[in-house]
């Protein structure tokens, strides 16, 4: 399977960086429904989930996909949140190793997952302030 | 009394573990030493330390302003301040041997 | 119907790890896996740290993958600064990987085996290893955190006699992965403990998104080896997979992976390329802006790097996926139904590395550092436990 021709089809647009893998913007309300269409198509593995502080650009979200077909190509969702009590929808129903890359954002970065099963600390105590969030910049 | 001739005969033998060392292409990246006749103060060494093991002092050791101080209980071996010495002053010894009762032991010159 | 914790401390684990488990009777039917004990705030440190020290923290990471998180922070940043490594560099890079894995495997068949109680089996697999981890610290002058690695290729070149003695190694290792085999196929006391247990379906394994020797026991021919990276993509390698996804496919495809490792390691030395082992680089020299990602194979699956650059010395964010985090949710899923005495085997059965996994000791709170005296850590521990 080729996963550019195949996000083509489904008119999807990205950008390609110099070693091959895509980049696509969306809109943090549409991240579910973009995660589930790309399911559709093959790209049935999540590699990861990283958040990002951008300081004034808010809340950086990004879903690394892969397809296990041909996993050369590693297609990265992204997509922005606002700081005031950044929240996103759960993909844990989609990909279900997403409930823990989910905790882990949550516990380092304070983004909260609605729909998420099991919203709790993962790496830290459980006894530190419900505030504290150490990979926040400000 | 065969235990106490067998203690004695130990005391004279040669160590069953050998050092690493004494192998010859064995690098090893043991304990730093400092050459100080060769250091010029820059102080690069303690800026590119990772985990802040050198420290900058003044002290009478030279005629240099400052002069730096290893703690090799805080050095990770990295080998970075070894790279890059302007001057080769710093070098990695052999020995990996880090025991001591005393925390003073590790800080050295 | 009780409730069983295992962990954080417990003999079975060789790091803190804390499942708490449901029993109907001596059977698991439900599995909760608690995470982060040896949580050291590594990614908040690659902040604070110029990108060149982190380099050798980013080792620090996991004592037994130390280089393959290296080579996978120092391959992300070369995509980021665009340079094209030294070739002889990157193939003594990818010699470091592949003794590193063969070292890893034999570390991790030499703890299923004692987890099953076969203590001889132990000695052995670690006598070998002893022999891989000899040369590894030839290469790089420890046994633990090679530093084998820098930017642009490798740290140190190797000496005619130390080639010599690479292949002698992976003569041997290619003899002992036969008898390894053997063993695993036919060692009736290990069949006894491992065939049929914890097995992972093909259709499971991709739903929970498994990566490594984990998913191509279970028939998913994924090895990011494949995608040509370093000096992959010239060396031949066929990709090893099992069906079964019980603990034995797992042993399976780890020691026919020592054979792949051996011969990956032959073609190497007899194909290394002569010139420059390193690209020098300014110490404080910054990082052009940009965000790019970076991934390796390492002993235990898929490792996975974001880097992101704002332009300055220090980068912006470092995101570290390490293959347990990924496994781990399919040791809870396996897990249920099967005898409690079984628990260390299969957790076992997946490569678990905690300190890879929590990578981030004392918490700041704020700014205010916080150290506890050992009677105030006791107190603080009897008064969780009663809390909860």
């Amino acid at each position: 399977m080729n996963v550019e021709e195949a996000l083509i089809r489904n008119g999807f647009s990205f950008t390609k960086d110099k070693n091959g893998n895509l980049w696509l913007d969306v809109k943090s309300e549409d991240v579910t429904k973009v995660l589930t269409e790309l399911k559709t198509i093959g790209l049935n593995f999540l590699s990861c989930v990283s958040g990002v502080d951008c300081l004034d650009k808010g809340f950086c979200l990004i879903y690394h996909l892969l397809s296990l077909e041909d996993y050369n190509i590693v297609v990265n969702v992204k997509t922005y949140i606002g700081r005031e009590d950044p929240r996103i929808s759960s993909v844990s129903s989609i990909f279900k190793v997403a409930e823990l890359y989910e905790r882990e954002v949550f516990d380092l970065l304070g983004i909260k997952f609605i729909g998420h099963p099991n919203l709790k600390r993962i790496l830290l105590p459980e006894d530190v302030p419900e505030d504290y969030h150490p990979l926040r910049k400000m | 009394m065969e235990l106490l001739t067998e203690a004695i005969k130990n005391l004279f033998k040669r160590p069953f573990t050998e050092e690493k060392s004494k192998e010859k292409d064995w690098f090893i990246r043991g304990k730093l030493i400092l050459d100080i006749s060769k250091c010029t103060g820059c102080s690069l060494c303690e800026k590119v330390c990772p985990s802040k093991a050198i420290t900058m002092v003044e002290d009478n050791r030279t005629k240099l302003k400052k002069s730096p101080i290893i703690d090799v209980s805080e050095c990770i071996f990295c080998g970075l301040c070894v790279d890059y010495c302007p001057t080769k002053a710093l070098a990695f010894t052999k020995s990996c041997a880090l025991v001591s009762y005393e925390k003073k032991d590790f800080v050295k010159g | 119907m009780s409730s069983v914790p295992l962990g954080p401390l417990h003999p079975a684990f060789k790091e803190p790890i804390n499942f708490k488990l449901k029993l109907e009777g001596e059977f698991v039917t439900d599995a909760e896996v608690r995470i982060g004990y040896t949580h050291r705030g590594i990614e908040k440190l690659g902040e604070k740290k110029t990108w060149i020290q982190f380099i050798f923290i980013s080792e620090k990471i996991c004592g037994i993958c130390s280089s393959s998180h290296q080579g996978c922070y120092v391959q992300g940043v070369e995509r980021l600064t665009g340079i094209v490594p030294e070739k002889r560099g990157i193939y003594i890079r990818t010699l470091t990987w592949e003794l590193e894995r063969m070292h890893s495997h034999l570390l991790w068949l030499g703890v299923l085996m004692h987890e099953i109680g076969i203590e001889t089996m132990f000695m052995y697999t670690w006598r070998d290893r002893e022999r891989v981890l000899d040369i590894l610290e030839k290469l790089g002058g420890r046994r633990v955190a090679y530093s084998a690695i820098t930017y642009g290729g490798a740290r140190r070149d190797l000496s005619d006699s130390l080639i010599q003695q690479i292949i002698r190694l992976s003569d041997f290792i290619l003899e002992r992965s036969k008898f390894y085999e053997n063993f695993i196929l036919n060692d009736k006391r290990f069949l006894a403990r491992t065939k049929g247990i914890g097995t992972l379906a093909k259709a499971e394994a991709e739903e929970l998104s498994v990566v490594g020797p984990v998913a191509r026991a279970s028939g998913i021919p994924i090895d990011v080896r494949k995608t040509g990276y370093a000096a992959y993509y010239e060396a031949p390698f066929e990709v090893v997979v099992e069906k079964e996804g019980d603990v034995n496919a797992g042993a399976l495809v780890r020691a026919k992976e020592l054979e792949v490792s051996a011969n990956i390691i032959k073609w190497i030395v007899k194909n290394l390329p002569q010139g420059k082992i390193n690209v020098e680089v300014a110490p404080f020299s910054k990082l052009p802006e940009g965000e790019t990602i970076s991934r390796v194979e390492a002993p235990r699956g898929e490792l996975f790097y974001y880097l992101k650059s704002n332009g300055s010395t220090n980068l912006e964010r470092i995101k570290i996926r390490t293959p347990t985090l990924a496994n781990i949710q399919a040791v809870a899923h396996t897990l249920k139904g099967h005898y409690l005495a079984d628990v260390p085997v299969i957790a076992a059965g997946i490569d678990p590395c905690m300190g890879c996994m929590d990578r981030v000791v004392t918490l700041n709170e704020k700014g205010k550092k916080k150290v506890m005296t050992e009677t105030e850590l006791i107190d603080y521990g009897i008064k969780w436990y009663e809390k909860g």
